[in-house]
C-alpha cells in the first residue's frame, strides 16, 4: 500500500487517530495467548479422543512452557515490529463515559461469574448463558464507550456472537441424549478460548493491514 | 458593484505538510510515540520521517528522546505544549477557512437570485 508521501495525497487522519488511540487494544496475539490458556484450563485437549494419559502428561508441560515463551515473546514482537506508543492517563473515548467505563465492565464480570455460579439449578438442560451476557454487554459497551472503534470495521465478532448464540440455545430446540449433552457442554465450555482465538487472530490481521511495513528506501522531500 | 471576497485565514505551512500534519496528529492522539511507530503510522521512510522531526523539533513543537532500551537505541517523540497548541490553532484555522468558504459560496447563490434579469432584447419584427 503506497504512503500518502508517495502518493502526495492527504493522509487519512481519522485512520490515524484511530490506530494510535487503540493500538493496545489491536495487538490480538496477547488474547490469542488467554484463549489457549483458557482451552487449557477447561481440559479441552484432554477431552480430545484418542489422547492418552501418557500423551496429556508430555503435552502439558510443553504447553506451559510455550505459553510462558508466547506471553515473554508476543510483548517484544509487538515492540519491534510495530513501536511504542505511550497512551494519555486517562484515554479520549473513556473519559466521557467515566460510569460506563468502570460499571458495565464490572457488571459483565459479576453477571458471568453469577450465571456460571448460581445458575446451574435454573438454567435448561444446563445451558450456560454466561458467554452470552458477556458478548452482547461486551458489544454494547464498545458500541456506547468507543463508537468510532466500529470504523475499524471489526466484522469477525459478529460471527462470534452468531455462534455464540446458535450453539448456547441449541439443547433448547434440539432434543439430546446424555452423550450428546455431554459433547455439547464440552464444545460450549471452549467456546471462550476458541472466541477469543478468533477475535486475537482477527485484531492482529487487521494490525498488520493497518499498519503495513514501512518503506526501507529513502525518498528525502 | 462585485463582492470583495473576505481574506481567508492561513494555515500554519510548518503544520499544514502532509507528512508533518500526520505526526503530529498521531502524537496529539497518544502521549508519546517511538520512532517504528510512526514510521510504520505514517508509511513514511526513515530519512523523510527523521527529517520531518528535525524540523518540528526545531521549530519546538515536538520533543526528542534518544534512550538505550535492550541494547538497542530507541526514539521517543512526544508533543511540546506549545506543539498541541499549534496543532489545536490549526485546526481552529481550518474550521474558520471551512466557515468563511461555506459562507462565501451562499453569499454567491444569494448573488445569482438576486440578481436583476437581464433586459430582454428587442427581436426584430418578423418578415411578412
Amino acid at each position: 500500500m503506497p504512503s500518502f508521501a508517495e502518493t502526495r495525497a492527504v493522509p487519512d487522519l481519522d485512520r490515524l487517530r484511530l490506530v494510535t488511540e487503540h493500538f493496545g487494544s489491536l495487538q490480538g496475539l496477547r488474547l490469542v495467548v488467554f484463549g489457549v490458556f483458557q482451552l487449557m484450563l477447561m481440559d479441552v485437549w484432554w477431552a480430545i479422543e484418542g489422547w492418552s494419559y501418557t500423551a496429556s502428561l508430555i503435552a502439558t508441560p510443553i504447553m506451559i512452557a510455550a505459553l510462558i515463551a508466547a506471553c515473554v515473546y508476543i510483548p517484544k514482537y509487538y515492540r519491534s515490529r510495530f513501536g511504542v506508543v505511550g497512551q494519555h492517563a486517562a484515554p479520549v473515548g473513556r473519559s466521557s463515559h467515566p460510569i460506563l467505563g468502570r460499571v458495565l465492565p464490572a457488571s459483565i464480570l459479576a453477571v458471568v461469574i453469577l450465571t456460571d455460579c448460581f445458575g446451574y439449578g435454573i438454567r435448561p438442560k444446563g445451558i450456560r448463558v454466561g458467554l452470552l451476557v458477556f458478548f452482547a454487554t461486551w458489544l454494547l459497551q464498545s458500541s456506547l464507550i468507543h463508537p468510532r472503534l466500529a470504523a475499524l470495521r471489526r466484522v469477525y465478532v459478529v460471527p462470534m456472537f452468531v455462534l455464540a448464540v446458535l450453539l448456547t440455545l441449541y439443547p433448547l430446540t434440539h432434543s439430546l441424549n446424555d452423550l450428546q449433552l455431554d459433547r455439547w457442554r464440552a464444545i460450549n465450555r471452549s467456546l471462550i478460548g476458541v472466541t477469543l482465538i478468533v477475535i486475537g487472530l482477527g485484531d492482529h490481521i487487521l494490525l498488520c493491514r493497518l499498519l503495513p511495513k514501512p518503506p526501507e528506501d529513502d525518498h528525502a522531500h | 458593484m462585485p463582492i470583495e471576497p473576505t481574506p481567508l485565514p492561513s494555515p500554519n505551512r510548518l503544520v499544514h505538510e502532509p507528512a508533518r500534519l500526520a505526526i503530529l496528529t498521531v502524537l496529539s492522539s497518544c502521549a508519546s510515540a517511538d520512532f517504528v511507530f510512526l514510521q510504520s503510522v505514517t508509511g513514511l521512510s526513515k530519512g523523510n520521517l527523521s527529517v520531518q522531526l528535525t524540523n518540528l523539533e526545531t521549530a519546538g513543537l515536538v520533543v526528542i528522546t534518544k534512550e538505550i532500551i535492550d541494547k538497542k537505541m530507541r526514539t521517543t517523540v512526544r508533543l511540546t505544549d506549545r506543539g498541541g497548541g499549534e496543532i489545536d490553532e490549526y485546526w481552529r484555522t481550518m474550521d474558520a477557512i471551512r466557515a468563511a468558504m461555506a459562507s462565501q459560496q451562499q453569499e454567491a447563490k444569494a448573488g445569482k437570485r438576486r440578481a436583476p434579469a437581464r433586459p430582454a432584447i428587442p427581436r426584430p419584427a418578423p418578415a411578412t
